[in-house]
């Protein structure tokens, strides 16, 4: 009897699906609906937008700061991800043998100054890359983590912190210069990095949303001396028209590029583009991309620059300073 | 030996029944076997009463119009215990940047809006409410405390506790209490209407039955609370979000806003009502704002338009209907 109870509720327990794995989070799972007022202040103010940093003035008298920023991932993401499988391997490939050629010809022909925002480990892969950038004198090289990882996911500075210090030392190597500036991998963030990017002494990062112009960024209420350089989902080719993207149609994201462009323009600020070169840099999508310039050149007073060079005119121009990098 | 056998046999036995019943997905539909009573009860919690739309809108206009913005900001990630930085500054945006643009554009339009604004909204980001309400013209809304889920939730209690709260907070922010609720997360649970009616709230604008103003029926019972319908086409987040932002289904703003107008065209001839949802920290940016005020320029081009807030709208209606509570 004894033994037939055990098998029964062994039976019960495995049918009732109890030895089954954690399940992953459910849309009822709202735990911040028990917070208090004081851990949900806490929680959505640990990285805010401080004071707005656009100058009086852009250099030249020119309206509007612009900056084409190119991420040469490649196949940092997937290989971060342990996957080896050679058709993905060659997608982001694309990215080093197509892409990055084909836009910086583009660049030439229009001489305008890129930042290049490169992990680390693609860098060490394609070293012909940073030395076709490096070559142009103009560009900027910066750092977007060691291999694209995401650094929310670790949660663990210390991991963290190694992978930043090994990615601008590596930079530095190939571009033969320390990089002063970071987008970190898929726009997500721990909640060390500020104080990590901070660390490394820094001049600004290009991660954050929460305004199109500008300004310095606050950790846990406290200027922190970082100057932002905001992106944004919507100004970025990789959700729209990247290989999982939802609307691939490069003329209309290209139009949404230049809408953007246009209130910049009105309200004399500044615009950042994010690209990719195994997407932008596609046969079908760098047409838009020059289509997108011409039309920028065709304004008066527009100033194409790096990020470097717009973050150490609006340093300049605020007298903002990073405390830990004095 | 032979109990150990037993057990054994026992579990490899649960472990193949266990794997068939995992393989084979759980019913997802279970409607197929109601009665039709079944379906009637299942079906009839909450629907569709006598449509409200008056014979005449006010000095004589064809067609009433609300704009109207969710001002959620990151009160949805917070809900879900999600402290991701980089996307807590995609919410930050609606309050920093969206919602200057916004105001300004109806400033210089000089029309009416609603603004349902959810109470974590308001605590994190408490400079918002009171540039709405400097305007007067604007009407504030409640829209939950923290954009909950509350067809998730499905308790009535916690419900109601988090419905009181955003009231509260509401009230005070604004000043008055609030007239106006729409459904965070654009959901409602089944104890939601019988809610909104205890804490005396006007009217409703989350449900989708009809595209003129009516009144909810719960449980088939007339509730006295006025719809003023919204629709899933009609709002900015499906559509113009990116796909690492939410659903970002069709991000051209040139295309979305000329289906907002085709909808407000038909609206126009059929003379009901015009209910645009939007978000500060969607339409607020700068590739999209400029298609708002393209809209709001060709709605303002027809003769015969009310612009006004979903209060006053509901007041019109119900007063027009002799709709009492």
């Amino acid at each position: 009897m004894r033994m037939r109870l055990v098998i029964c509720a062994l039976l019960f327990g495995i049918l009732t699906g109890a030895p089954a794995a954690q399940p992953p989070a459910a849309p009822q799972d709202q735990p911040g609906l028990k917070w208090t007022e004081d851990q949900i202040k806490k929680v959505a103010r640990h990285v805010r937008a401080g004071r707005k940093l656009t100058p009086k003035a852009w250099p030249n008298g020119a309206r509007v700061a612009v900056c084409l920023s190119v991420d040469p991932d490649n196949f940092s993401i997937p290989l971060n991800a342990g996957n080896t499988n050679p058709v993905v391997i060659s997608a982001g490939e694309y990215g080093a043998l197509e892409g990055v050629p084909r836009m910086l010809k583009l660049f030439d022909k229009h001489q305008i100054p890129v930042s290049f925002y490169i992990p680390a480990v693609a860098a060490m892969l394609h070293p012909e890359m940073i030395r076709e950038i490096t070559k142009r004198k103009h560009h900027e090289v910066a750092i977007h983590g060691w291999i694209h990882e995401n650094p929310m996911e670790l949660d663990d500075p210390v991991e963290e912190w190694r992978l930043i210090s090994q990615a601008m030392d590596l930079l530095e190597k190939q571009w033969g210069r320390r990089p002063v500036g970071n987008r970190n991998p898929s726009w997500t963030m721990s909640t060390h990095t500020i104080g990590l990017l901070k660390k490394a002494g820094l001049l600004y990062d290009s991660s954050l949303q929460a305004m199109d112009e500008p300004h310095e960024i606050l950790l846990d209420g406290q200027p922190t001396g970082l100057i932002e350089l905001p992106v944004n989902w919507i100004i970025d080719d990789s959700p729209m028209y990247g290989p999982a993207g939802d609307f691939p149609s490069p003329r209309m994201i290209m139009q949404t590029f230049k809408d953007d462009f246009d209130v910049a323009y009105k309200e004399g600020t500044m615009v950042m583009v994010t690209m990719h070169p195994h997407i932008t840099g596609q046969r079908t999508r760098i047409g838009q991309l020059e289509d997108l310039i011409r039309y920028m050149k065709s304004k008066p007073g527009v100033w194409f620059a790096t990020a470097e060079e717009i973050a150490k005119w609006i340093k300049q121009q605020s007298g903002i300073t990073n405390t830990a990098a004095q | 030996m032979r109990p150990i056998a037993i057990l054994t046999a026992g579990i490899v036995a649960a472990a193949i029944v266990s794997t068939a019943a995992q393989q084979g997905r759980p019913d997802n539909q279970p409607g197929r076997k109601w009665s039709e009573e079944q379906l009637r009860q299942a079906s009839g919690h909450v629907r569709a009463g006598r449509s409200l739309n008056p014979k005449a809108w006010p000095n004589g206009a064809r067609v009433a119009v609300a704009l109207t913005f969710n001002v959620n900001n990151s009160a949805n990630q917070l809900a879900r215990g999600d402290s991701a930085v980089v996307a807590m500054t995609g919410g930050e945006f609606g309050a920093v940047q969206g919602l200057a643009r916004v105001l300004e554009l109806l400033d210089r339009h000089d029309v009416p809006a609603t603004f349902f604004v959810s109470g974590v909204a308001d605590l994190v980001d408490p400079q918002m409410v009171p540039e709405i309400a400097k305007r007067k013209r604007h009407e504030l809304g409640v829209l939950g405390w923290s954009d909950e889920n509350v067809a998730a939730l499905n308790d009535a209690a916690e419900e109601s506790r988090l419905l009181t709260r955003a009231i509260e907070r509401m009230s005070a922010a604004a000043g008055r209490k609030p007239a106006g609720a729409r459904g965070p997360s654009g959901t409602l649970s089944l104890h939601t209407i019988g809610l909104l009616k205890k804490a005396g709230i006007l009217y409703d604008s989350t449900l989708q039955a009809r595209d003129e103003p009516y009144e909810v029926l719960l449980q088939g019972q007339p509730s006295g609370i006025v719809e003023l319908p919204n629709n899933a086409y009609r709002n900015d987040y499906r559509f113009l979000t990116s796909a690492r932002t939410g659903p970002g289904l069709l991000p051209s703003p040139e295309l979305i806003f000329e289906t907002f107008k085709d909808d407000f065209d038909v609206a126009y001839e059929e003379g009901t009502l015009f209910v645009l949802t939007l978000h500060p920290h969607v339409v607020g940016m700068r590739s999209r704002i400029t298609y708002l005020d393209e809209l709001v320029h060709y709605i303002k081009g027809k003769p015969g338009v009310w612009f006004a807030t979903g209060e006053q709208i509901a007041r019109y209606v119900k007063e027009q209907a002799r709709l009492s509570n």
